[in-house]
C-alpha cells in the first residue's frame, strides 16, 4: 500500500510540472490513499470541502490511454429535465458520442442554451408539446453548461467523458468505481465550483487487480456561478 | 372614492387592447407570470409640506399585485405585456389612500444568451391612480430605457433614464380657494398631477453568496412635485404652476405643484424566504429643491413581501 501511496503521489507532482493547462493543485487541496482491500478492484474517492462538508455533484472520471478502457461501446442517451423552473439533474455524465435531451415538465417554456467550447448550441423556446425534438450529441469531452435563456438561475452541467469510467458524488460526497481493467489511469476529479483552472485536478493512480483504493480529498470551492432566483422589491421585473 | 372610467383616454385604450392582444394565445411562444407584493411602512412627509407643522408622516400598507406575459421574438428579443392593479392605505392620512391601475409594454435586446449579456430594455407603461378627491386622481404615462449587466454572480448594474408625463383631470373652479388669494386674472391652472418629468437612475446589487441581496440606488428627477401646506403666501402663490383645495384632507389644506428637482437615494435588503419569495427591508430618502429655493425632504421605510407564482 506504501508504494501505491508514494507511486501516487510522486506522479502527481511529475504530472503537475508537465500539464501546465489544466492541473493545478492548490495548496488547501490534499489527497491521501487510506487503505485498499481485497475484492473487484475499484477506486473509492470521499470529497470534502474546506470547512468538512460533503462535496456533491462532483465527478471523478478515470482517464486512460488504453482503448479499453470504455467498458460499453452503445451510444448514451441521457435526459436533463427542466421542472419547477429548475434542470434537474444539475449534473450529468455523458460518453462522449452520446446525446442528452432537454424534457420540459414545466407548464411554461423554456430556452436551453450553452456557449461552452465543447459545445455550442441554443434551441428555441418550447414547451412540454415539443421537448422530444430537441436532442444535442456530445463529441467531444469536456464540460458544458447550460442554462436557460429565460430564466437566468437555471444552470446545470454536462460532464462529457472519454469513458464510462465516470459517477458523480453522493451527498455524502462519496464517489466509487469498479470493474476498470487493472493499471495506471489519470484519475480526475471536477467540480463546476472547484477552484482550479477549468474546475478541475488530475492525479495518477494505479488500479491492482482485487484491490479497491479508499482515497479522500480535500478541495477548495469558488463561489457558485447560479444568480440568485428569488425576486427582490428592488428589481420585481420578470426574469 | 370616485372612480373614473377605466377607458378615458385614447392611449389608455391603445394600451388596454395591447394587454388583451397579450391573452391570445396563438400570437406567439409566451410564458405567462404573475407576482405579489405586499409591504407596509411609514412615510415621513406625506404630503411633501415645506414647513415642520404640515410634515404628517403616516404609516401604510400597500398591496400589488401584476400579472402578464413573456414574448420570446428571438434568441436576443422578448417583450413582456404586463398589467397591475395596487392599493395603497394609509392609517394617519386616509385622504392619501388610492388604488391603481396600469399596464406595461417591455422590450428587451439582449446582446447574448445567458445572464451574464447585458440587456438594453425600452419600457413603456400607462397608468391611471384614482384617490380620495379628484385633484389627485392622475394618470401615468412612462417610457423608459435602461441597461442592464450583471457583472459577476454577486453583482448587478442598472443604469436608466425615463421620462414620465402625469395628467390630472379638468377640476371645477373652487370657490374655497378665493381665500388663498387666488387671482383668476392670472388664472393659475388648477392641475396639480398635470406635468411631465425626466430622471436618471442607477442602481448597484450585490448578492451574497447565502441569498442576501443588498442594494444601493440614486435617481435625479427633473420635474415637479405637489405638496400642501395649510398657509399657502403670496410668494408660495406666484411659485406655484397649479393649486386646488387639498382633498386629501377635511379642510383648511391646499395642494399646489411647484417645479422642483429631486434627489433620490435609497438602500434595500432583500431576504429569500424561499426559491421564489423574499422578504424586503428598504429606505428611501428624498432630497427635494423646488424653485423659490424650497427645500424639503421625505423619508419612506417598508417592509415588503414579494412572491413570484
Amino acid at each position: 500500500m506504501t508504494t501505491i501511496l508514494m507511486k501516487a503521489i510522486d506522479n502527481f507532482f511529475q504530472c503537475s510540472l508537465q500539464k501546465a493547462a489544466g492541473f493545478v493543485f492548490a495548496l488547501s487541496v490534499s489527497f491521501a490513499l487510506l487503505t485498499s482491500f481485497a475484492s473487484a478492484q475499484g477506486v473509492v474517492l470521499r470529497l470534502q470541502d474546506s470547512d468538512g462538508e460533503p462535496v456533491v455533484e462532483a465527478v471523478m472520471e478515470l482517464l486512460s490511454d488504453s482503448a479499453s478502457s470504455s467498458t460499453s461501446t452503445a451510444l448514451q442517451e441521457v435526459e436533463i429535465d427542466q421542472r419547477d423552473k429548475e434542470f434537474i439533474p444539475s449534473v450529468t455524465t455523458v460518453v462522449a458520442g452520446g446525446s442528452a435531451s432537454f424534457p420540459n415538465s414545466d407548464d411554461i417554456l423554456h430556452h436551453v442554451y450553452s456557449f461552452s467550447p465543447a459545445k455550442t448550441f441554443d434551441t428555441p423556446l418550447y414547451g412540454s408539446d415539443l421537448d422530444s425534438q430537441y436532442r444535442e450529441v456530445f463529441d467531444v469531452p469536456g464540460v458544458i453548461e447550460i442554462g436557460c435563456n429565460i430564466h437566468d438561475w437555471m444552470l446545470a452541467y454536462i460532464y462529457v467523458g472519454q469513458s464510462e469510467l465516470m459517477a458523480i458524488s453522493d451527498e455524502q460526497g462519496v464517489v466509487s468505481l469498479t470493474g476498470m481493467a487493472p493499471g495506471s489511469y489519470t484519475l480526475r476529479v471536477w467540480h463546476s465550483r472547484l477552484d482550479a483552472p477549468q474546475n478541475y485536478m488530475e492525479q495518477e493512480v494505479i488500479i491492482e487487480a482485487g484491490r479497491t483504493a479508499e482515497l479522500e480529498m480535500t478541495i477548495e470551492l469558488a463561489r457558485d456561478r447560479r444568480v440568485r432566483r428569488a425576486p427582490s422589491a428592488n428589481r420585481k421585473r420578470y426574469r | 372614492m370616485q372612480f373614473s372610467p377605466l377607458i378615458k383616454s385614447p392611449r389608455l385604450a391603445t394600451i388596454v387592447c395591447a394587454a388583451l392582444l397579450s391573452s391570445l394565445p396563438a400570437l406567439t411562444h409566451a410564458n405567462t407570470f404573475s407576482q405579489v407584493a405586499v409591504s407596509a411602512g411609514e412615510e415621513s412627509n406625506v404630503p411633501r409640506a415645506l414647513d415642520g407643522p404640515n410634515e404628517k408622516e403616516s404609516r401604510f400598507t400597500q398591496l400589488e399585485y401584476s400579472f402578464g406575459k413573456l414574448y420570446e421574438m428571438g434568441a436576443k428579443n422578448t417583450l413582456v405585456l404586463s398589467a397591475a392593479v395596487s392599493s395603497a392605505k394609509f392609517t394617519d392620512l386616509r385622504g392619501f389612500d388610492r388604488v391603481g391601475l396600469s399596464v406595461a409594454a417591455n422590450y428587451n435586446y439582449k446582446w447574448a444568451l445567458g445572464a451574464y449579456a447585458p440587456v438594453v430594455s425600452l419600457s413603456t407603461s400607462y397608468g391611471v391612480e384614482e384617490y380620495m378627491g379628484r385633484a389627485r386622481d392622475n394618470d401615468l404615462l412612462t417610457v423608459d430605457v435602461s441597461y442592464l449587466k450583471r457583472l459577476s454572480p454577486a453583482w448587478f448594474l442598472t443604469l436608466g433614464a425615463d421620462y414620465r408625463n402625469s395628467g390630472a383631470d379638468s377640476l371645477p373652479f373652487d370657490p374655497i380657494i378665493n381665500e388663498f388669494g387666488y387671482d383668476p386674472v392670472r388664472s393659475l391652472p388648477f392641475d396639480l398631477y398635470d406635468y411631465d418629468s425626466t430622471s436618471l437612475y442607477a442602481d448597484l446589487e450585490y448578492a451574497f453568496e447565502n441569498g442576501l441581496l443588498l442594494n444601493g440606488g440614486y435617481r435625479r428627477v427633473n420635474g415637479f412635485t405637489v405638496s400642501s401646506t395649510t398657509t399657502p403666501t403670496l410668494k408660495l402663490y406666484k411659485l406655484a404652476s397649479a393649486l386646488y383645495t387639498d382633498p386629501a384632507f377635511d379642510s383648511g389644506w391646499v395642494a399646489y405643484q411647484l417645479e422642483a428637482d429631486t434627489n433620490e437615494w435609497s438602500l434595500g435588503l432583500s431576504v429569500p424566504s424561499s426559491r421564489d419569495s423574499s422578504i424586503n427591508l428598504g429606505y428611501s430618502f428624498y432630497d427635494i429643491r423646488a424653485v423659490g429655493r424650497k427645500t424639503y425632504t421625505n423619508r419612506i421605510f417598508s417592509v415588503s413581501y414579494v412572491h413570484n407564482f
